[in-house]
C-alpha cells in the first residue's frame, strides 16, 4: 500500500516530477501529431494511389505496348467472372500539350501560348469510370453529370438571349440542375441562385459566343487536361482557373512508335482536341503531367491500332544495302528480330524499282520493303499487327484479395499468350514477355514507398529524440532519488523491502508515463484536430508561417486525423519506457542500506 | 492509560515489574568493522547482549564507540560482520533480508535522534507510513480505519492532535520525536529501539520524550536505548556501557559473556 501511497505523494509534491511529466507528454504529443500527420498523408495518398488505377494492373514495360489486350480482358471476363468485374486498356505516350491563345490566333503579339511536356494518357472514359476513381476527380462532370465525353465535340459556348444575358447551353443546364437537386447537394443551391443582376453563375469557365462561330464551331477530339495544367493552385487549396474555358481548343504533339520500338514511319503527329473536363486526382505529380484522350482516337494517333500496311522501318547495313542478297537480307533481318530464328522463305521475292529498291515478300504473310533513300537504306516492315495498349487494368469482384488475384491472372496471362503462337505474327511480338502484372499497391509502390519511409524516417528521427527524453526522464528519477536517499532509509527503517522501495520509483516512472502520456495524447489528440486551424492563425499572423503547402504536398489541407490505435500504442509505449527509465534509479533505491542512508544528510 | 499504550502482554511486565527471565533479544559475539580508506575501525569486537520482555534498558558509551552501530544490528537494520541476534529464539540474519523487513515492520520500532520523518506526508501520514508498509494494497481498505485509529489514538496520546495535519517543517524539535515514537509504535511493536531519542533536544523537551518512554515501559514496552547522557540512562532499568567493541555492565563494570 505504501507504495502507491508514496509513489503518488511525491507526484504531487515535487516540482521536478512536474518536468518529468512535462517532457513526457510534450513528447507524446509530438510523437503523435507526427505519427498522425504523415499516417494522415499516406492514408490520402494511398487512397488516391487507389483511386487512380484498378486493382490488377498489367503494364507494358517496352514502348512498343501489349498485343491482344482486348481479347484478353475479354478472356478473363470468361473465364473469371467471380474474380474480375471489368477491364480496360488505356495508352500511355510522351508528348506536348499546346494552349493556344485563347484570344485567338488573329492576335499576333503579346501571345499567351503555353507549351508544356506531358503524358499523354488513351482511356476509355466510361471504362475507367467503372475500372478506377478517375470519374470522381472529373470537375465539369461533376457539376455537369454525364455531360463529360472524349468523342470529337464543338465548344459549348454561353447562349446570349435578347437582353444580352449569358446562359448555359440547354443540355448542359439541364445537367447542372439535375445535380443540384440531389439531396446530397442542397447545400449548394443557395450559392447558385439566379442573381438579381447578371446571370447566375454557373461552375467552371465558359466563353461567350464567338463572333464567327463556323470557324470555332468545328468537331474535335475531347481532351481531359490535367488541373494543374489549366489553372493555378491557391494558397488555401483552391483553384483559380486562367482563361481556358471548357471546349477551349488545345494541341497535342506525339511521335508514334512502331511495333518494334522504333518511330513510326508517319512520323510526329500534331493534333487538335478540345478541352472538355480538367482531372483533379489530387496527386500534383499526375494534375500538372497527365492529358486525357480517347483510347481509340490516341491509338489511332499513335500507329497502334490493327495495321494492314507497312509501318515498320528497319536500317540494314550498308553492305546488305548494296546487294540486297537474299542470305545478307536474312541476316540483317535475323539482327533485327534478334529473338527469333527469322529466316526469308524461299517464296519471298527481292524486287526494286525507281523509288523502292527491293520488295522482300514472306509466305505472303508480311512484306517488307527495302527502301532506298540518299543515305540510307531502310528495311519497312508491312505485316498484319494487332492493336497494341500499354496498359490493362482491372477491376476485381468486391471482396477479391488483389494479391491472390494477381496469381491467377498471371497464370492466365502465361495460357493466353501460349495461345497466341498460333497466330502468324505472334514472332514479333517478343515485348509481351516483359509485361508486368502488379497489383494497385505494388503498381503505386513508388509514391506510396516515398511516403512510408517519409514516415518511418520522420517517426524514427522523433523516437530518437523521444528516447533522449527518455532518458531525461530516468536522470530525473536519478536525481529524486539521490535527493531521497534518507526518505529511502527512513522508509526502510519502518520495514520496507528492497522490492518494496524499488517498486515505489518503478511505479513512480510508471506513473509519469500514465500522466504524461494521458495528458500528451489528449494535446495531441487536440492538436491534431485543429491543425489546420492552427496553421490558418499562423498564416493570419504572418504568410511565412505556413508549413503546408498544397502546391507542394498536393493536398490542400494538412491531414487531421488520429488513429486510436497509433494513439494508444504510443501512450502504451511512453509509459513502458518511462518504467524502463526508472528502472535504473528504482534499483539504485532498493540497494539503498538503511543504515548509510539515514547518516545521510 | 490508552489502549494506545497498553502493550501486548507477550512482551512482559514494565519495568515496576521483574522482567521475565527468559530474553527476548539475545546477542551473542558481535563484530562489526568499518573501513575508512586504509584505515579498519573495529566497533564491535564480540559484543553480546540479552534483553528481556519488559525492560528499559540503556546503552552508553563515547562517541563513535558503536552504540548506534549496535542498536542497529540488534533492530535488524544492519548486519554484523560476525555473531548472531536472536529474537526468541530465531536467528534474525538468517531468513534473509524478508525477515528482517518483516521484524523491522512487525516488532522492532525505531526512533532516531534526528527524528528521520518524512517532509512530503504530516503527522498522521508519518504515523501510519508502518501499517501502511505492513498492509498490502489489497489487504489495506480492510486495516485502514484499525490503523487510522490507532494512530490518531497515539498522536492524541502525545498530545499531537492539533498539530496532526502539519509537515515536519512545521513542528518543534520535540513535537517531532514524539511523531518519530508514535509511527515506532503505530504497530505495536516489541521491542522498541530508540537511538539518542533526546539528544537532538532541549533539556526540557527531553525530558518529556523520556517520561513518555517511562510510560511506555510502564506499559509494557521493552525498549532499548542508546544515549551518552548518564542522567537519562540513569532512568533505566540496565545500563551496559559500550568499550572497545564490547559491552559491560555498569555495575562492576563485568562484560557480558
Amino acid at each position: 500500500m505504501y507504495k502507491l501511497f508514496l509513489c503518488l505523494r511525491y507526484l504531487r509534491k515535487r516540482l521536478i516530477t512536474f518536468i518529468a511529466i512535462l517532457m513526457v507528454m510534450a513528447n507524446v504529443a509530438i510523437m503523435l501529431i507526427v505519427v498522425s500527420v504523415m499516417g494522415g498523408f499516406l492514408d490520402m495518398v494511398r487512397e488516391r494511389s487507389r483511386s487512380l488505377v484498378g486493382d490488377i494492373v498489367i503494364d507494358s514495360n517496352s514502348i512498343q505496348g501489349i498485343p491482344y489486350y482486348q481479347e484478353f480482358i475479354d478472356t478473363l471476363k470468361t473465364e473469371m467472372p467471380d474474380v474480375v468485374e471489368e477491364g480496360a486498356p488505356v495508352i500511355y505516350t510522351a508528348g506536348l500539350l499546346k494552349l493556344p491563345d485563347p484570344r485567338g490566333p488573329e492576335r499576333t503579339t503579346d501571345r499567351l501560348d503555353v507549351t508544356e511536356m506531358v503524358r499523354i494518357v488513351g482511356l476509355r472514359l466510361d471504362a475507367a469510370v467503372r475500372v478506377t476513381g478517375f470519374g470522381d476527380g472529373l470537375y465539369y462532370n461533376k457539376y455537369y453529370p454525364g455531360t463529360t465525353t472524349l468523342a470529337p465535340q464543338t465548344q459549348p459556348f454561353l447562349d446570349i438571349d435578347a437582353m444580352g444575358t449569358f446562359s448555359l447551353p440547354e443540355d448542359l443546364e439541364r445537367a447542372f440542375l439535375g445535380y443540384l437537386e440531389t439531396e446530397a447537394n442542397a447545400a449548394e443551391r443557395e450559392k447558385w441562385l439566379p442573381r438579381d443582376e447578371g446571370p447566375a453563375p454557373r461552375p467552371g469557365r465558359w466563353d461567350p459566343p464567338p463572333i464567327d462561330p463556323d470557324a470555332k464551331n468545328l468537331p474535335l477530339p475531347g481532351m481531359i487536361i490535367g488541373v494543374d495544367l489549366i489553372a493555378q493552385r491557391t494558397d488555401d487549396g483552391d483553384y483559380e482557373r486562367w482563361m481556358y474555358a471548357r471546349g477551349h481548343e488545345v494541341w497535342l504533339t506525339m511521335l508514334p512508335i512502331s511495333a518494334i520500338g522504333t518511330f513510326s514511319a508517319s512520323g510526329v503527329r500534331h493534333v487538335a482536341g478540345r478541352y472538355i473536363d480538367d482531372s483533379r486526382t489530387g496527386v500534383y505529380d499526375i494534375d500538372s503531367r497527365c492529358v486525357y484522350l480517347d483510347f481509340d482516337t490516341l491509338q489511332d494517333y499513335m500507329d497502334m491500332g490493327p495495321q494492314n500496311s507497312s509501318e515498320l522501318l528497319f536500317t540494314l547495313p550498308s553492305e546488305t544495302r548494296k546487294t540486297l542478297e537474299r542470305e545478307a537480307i536474312d541476316d540483317a533481318l535475323r539482327q533485327v528480330f534478334a529473338h527469333h530464328d527469322f529466316k526469308l522463305s524461299p517464296e519471298a521475292k527481292v524486287t526494286a524499282d525507281k523509288e523502292v529498291e527491293a520488295w522482300v515478300i514472306l509466305d505472303g504473310a508480311y512484306t517488307f520493303i527495302i527502301e532506298q533513300e540518299e543515305d540510307d537504306l531502310n528495311v519497312t516492315g508491312g505485316l498484319k499487327l494487332p492493336a497494341r495498349a500499354s496498359q490493362i487494368q482491372f477491376k476485381l469482384r468486391d471482396g477479391i484479395d488483389p494479391d491472390q488475384a494477381k496469381t491467377r491472372i498471371v497464370d492466365a496471362w502465361a495460357s493466353f499468350f501460349e495461345r497466341q503462337r498460333g497466330k502468324p505474327d505472334w514472332r514479333f511480338l517478343t515485348y509481351v514477355d516483359e509485361s508486368a502484372i502488379q497489383t494497385w499497391e505494388e503498381k503505386q509502390s513508388t509514391i506510396l514507398g516515398a511516403v512510408e519511409k517519409e514516415k518511418a524516417l520522420v517517426t524514427i528521427i522523433y523516437g530518437v529524440i523521444a528516447v533522449g527524453a527518455i532518458a531525461m526522464v530516468g536522470c530525473i528519477l536519478y536525481m529524486i532519488v539521490q535527493q531521497m536517499t534518507r526518505d529511502i532509509g527512513i522508509i526502510k527503517s519502518v520495514g520496507a523491502s528492497a522490492w518494496g522501495v524499488a517498486g515505489i520509483f518503478l511505479g513512480f516512472g510508471g506513473a509519469v508515463g500514465v500522466i504524461g502520456a494521458v495528458t500528451g495524447s489528449a494535446m495531441g489528440y487536440y492538436f491534431v484536430r485543429h491543425i489546420n486551424g492552427v496553421q490558418n492563425l499562423l498564416i493570419r499572423l504572418n504568410p511565412g508561417l505556413r508549413v503546408w503547402d498544397p502546391k507542394v504536398y498536393a493536398f490542400d489541407r494538412i491531414p487531421n486525423s488520429v488513429r486510436i490505435d497509433e494513439l494508444v500504442m504510443i501512450a502504451i509505449g511512453a509509459v513502458i519506457v518511462s518504467i524502463v527509465g526508472s528502472v535504473v534509479a528504482a534499483w539504485r533505491a532498493g540497494r539503498v542500506w538503511p543504515v548509510e542512508a539515514l547518516r545521510y544528510e | 492509560m490508552s489502549k494506545a499504550l497498553a502493550m501486548d502482554k507477550t512482551t512482559g511486565p514494565g519495568p515496576s515489574r521483574p522482567a521475565d527471565d527468559a530474553p527476548i533479544i539475545r546477542a551473542r559475539n558481535l563484530h562489526k568493522t568499518y573501513i575508512m580508506g586504509s584505515a579498519r575501525i573495529n566497533v564491535l569486537t564480540g559484543a553480546s547482549v540479552d534483553i528481556s520482555a519488559g525492560e528499559l534498558v540503556a546503552i552508553m558509551g563515547a562517541s563513535g564507540s558503536g552504540k548506534s552501530t549496535l542498536l542497529h544490528i540488534l533492530g535488524a537494520l544492519d548486519i554484523p560482520e560476525r555473531g548472531e541476534v536472536r529474537y526468541r529464539n530465531v536467528e534474525i540474519f538468517s531468513g534473509g533480508a524478508s525477515l528482517r523487513d518483516r521484524l523491522r515492520t512487525e516488532t522492532f520500532g525505531f526512533v532516531f535522534q534526528f527524528y528521520h520523518l518524512l517532509p512530503e506526508l504530516n503527522v498522521l501520514e508519518n504515523v501510519l507510513l508502518p501499517a501502511m508498509v505492513a498492509s498490502s494494497i489489497l489487504g489495506w481498505p480492510g486495516r485502514k480505519k484499525a490503523a487510522r485509529a490507532a494512530a490518531r489514538e497515539l498522536i492524541d496520546d502525545f498530545g499531537l492532535t492539533p498539530r496532526i495535519r502539519h509537515r515536519p517543517n512545521q513542528l518543534s524539535g520535540g513535537e517531532r520525536q514524539r511523531v518519530a515514537l508514535a509511527r515506532a509504535l503505530v504497530n505495536r511493536p516489541k521491542v522498541l529501539y530508540a537511538d539518542e531519542p533526546t539528544g537532538n533536544l532541549d533539556a526540557r523537551t527531553g525530558q518529556e520524550i523520556l517520561e513518555l518512554l517511562e510510560r511506555l515501559n510502564d506499559a509494557g514496552q521493552t525498549i532499548v536505548m542508546v544515549t551518552h547522557d548518564r542522567t537519562v540512562a540513569a532512568r533505566a532499568h540496565r545500563t551496559l556501557n559500550l568499550r572497545e567493541g564490547k559491552l559491560h555492565k555498569t555495575a562492576g563494570e563485568k562484560q557480558i559473556d
